[in-house]
């Protein structure tokens, strides 16, 4: 009896712990895409990001050989240059500060919805609204390393 | 005793209507370099109070709208973006919409939405562009908090791609003669859309639990399912189908075939199209495969197993006629093919009760 009561505690902490993270990682992600781009970080965006590493729910996932040195250009014409998994892609943007997105539209006219979780002079990390990737951060760093 | 009837009639009454929640749009400057006009005035052109009912934090159902007029809080909103300065050219905004949707739309999946509808007019009245826009945004099923605090944001969003788009085709034409835009303009999703189609409102997912009696010559069963699916009226609808379900072979078929006993337990997967002829009836078309395995007991009660694998199909109607929470009733035929032992080609017919939530 004590030892189911003990067991029963246990359980009990631990679905409180995992509750907690939950929360915690839901304010995490709100304070992220709610915080409006301020005119600096807008500026920080005209840059040439190299792709670091996907984070799912706080844990890192490597990028693939074939994604060795891909990146991403904002330039301030409001035209972007990638490169993903060695493609070159070439488009327009519009940058939605109120979203916290950017409206990436390739030159065949396809449009996606990229959410700018977080900005900083040394990293960019973006969430693609694409059906199976919508939870994947995606790292970017300025320089490779 | 009139006190008390009146009592119950605003006590009913009021739990009948929807509580109301006020938002604001928060103050953001976004740049726009260059400008050469100014919004003059908004004029609200809807026909309703409220920009939509949603579901709160707490699940509750609020109407919502803002703190004050719709026109002056897009008024104020463009005023901080756009100041009116010397030479700047007046222009009137008319808002034909601006609705705000949230609906669960994947088993796993919310959609949140703003639809808005903005017409720009110079100061003779002539109309110089006009924009729809859907700012969709999706989240996990639950995070009904995010959704609720977050609606703010996708209007000023969507207010913010509309007057980028204006500015686009207004730096397109350098005669300040805008056309007519007659593209209907979805950020979020790839496809090119239809030239200024009208609203189409978020679908509804529907969660139903239901219980299937299933009879023919040979058998006698039973299934129970989830289905969920998003309710549209344009294209077949595709739900999410899982379900288990036993049948009982009648015995005199059994011993036929040497048995005295033959039970089968199968899980069923596939999907089963829904066609909506009206709203709450829906014909029922289905391709599932069943995977289960069969209990055979023959004449000397020695048991066997056999492994069961088929194809079934299913035609027939489903009626659901409260769309929130309520009954499901269905009727249809089938016909099953299966790796049995003792029938493998039937035909039969069936009929369904279940709930929707």
């Amino acid at each position: 009896m004590k030892r189911d009561s003990k067991k029963l505690k246990v359980e009990i902490r631990a679905i409180v712990i995992i509750s907690l993270l939950n929360v915690t990682s839901l304010l995490l992600i709100s304070m992220g895409s709610n915080t409006p781009l301020q005119q600096d970080e807008k500026n920080v965006l005209f840059n040439k990001w190299y792709l670091d590493t996907y984070k799912i729910e706080s844990i890192a996932y490597p990028t693939s050989k074939k994604e060795k040195n891909d990146y991403i250009i904002f330039k301030e014409d409001m035209t972007f240059t990638s490169k993903s998994e060695g493609k070159e892609e070439q488009g327009t943007f519009i940058l939605n500060t109120n979203g916290n997105y950017v409206l990436m539209i390739d030159d065949n006219g396809e449009k996606i919805k990229v959410y700018i979780i977080s900005i900083s002079n040394k990293s960019l990390i973006l969430k693609y609204d694409i059906g199976e990737i919508r939870d994947v951060e995606v790292h970017y760093n300025k320089s490779i390393e | 005793m009139k006190k008390t009837i009146y009592t119950l009639v605003i006590f009913f009454s009021c739990a009948n209507c929807f509580s109301q929640t006020t938002i604001d749009l928060k103050k953001v400057l976004f740049e726009i370099k260059n400008h050469n006009f100014y919004i003059d005035s908004v004029i609200d052109d809807r026909q309703e109070l409220y920009l939509g009912v949603i579901e709160d934090s707490s699940n509750k159902k609020v109407t919502l709208r803002f703190e004050n007029s719709t026109a002056t809080t897009i008024k104020h909103f463009m005023d901080a973006t756009l100041p009116k300065t010397d030479g700047s050219v007046p222009i009137t905004l008319r808002v034909h919409h601006l609705i705000i949707e949230e609906a669960q739309t994947s088993i796993d999946k919310r959609t949140a939405r703003v639809y808005v509808e903005l017409y720009f007019y110079a100061e003779n009245g002539e109309e110089l562009y006009k924009v729809v826009h859907y700012e969709d945004q999706i989240f996990p099923v639950s995070s009904l908090t995010e959704i609720f605090e977050t609606h703010e944001q996708r209007i000023r969003a969507a207010l913010e791609y509309c007057l980028l788009k204006f500015i686009d085709a207004q730096k397109e034409n350098t005669t300040h003669d805008l056309k007519k835009d007659g593209i209907l303009d979805n950020g979020s999703s790839a496809k090119e859309a239809a030239p200024f189609e009208t609203y189409i409102p978020l679908g509804k997912w529907f969660n139903m639990l239901t219980f299937k009696r299933v009879m023919d010559k040979y058998n006698e069963g039973w299934n129970i399912a989830y289905t969920g699916f998003l309710d549209t009226d344009k294209d077949f609808i595709i739900p999410f189908v899982i379900g288990y379900g036993q049948s009982k072979s009648k015995s005199d078929m059994v011993q036929e075939r040497g048995y005295r006993s033959a039970d089968s337990y199968v899980l069923g997967f596939g999907f089963n199209g829904l066609i909506k002829i009206a709203p709450g009836v829906y014909v029922d078309l289905g391709l599932n495969v069943p995977v289960g395995i069969e209990v055979l007991r023959d004449l000397e009660d020695k048991k066997s197993t056999n492994f069961l694998v088929g194809l079934s199909a299913n035609q027939g109607v489903k009626i659901i006629p409260w769309t929130d929470f309520g009954i499901v009733i269905g009727a249809g035929i089938f016909q099953r093919w299966q790796t049995s032992k003792v029938i493998n080609r039937n035909f039969g017919f069936q009929l369904e009760l279940g709930i929707n939530f």
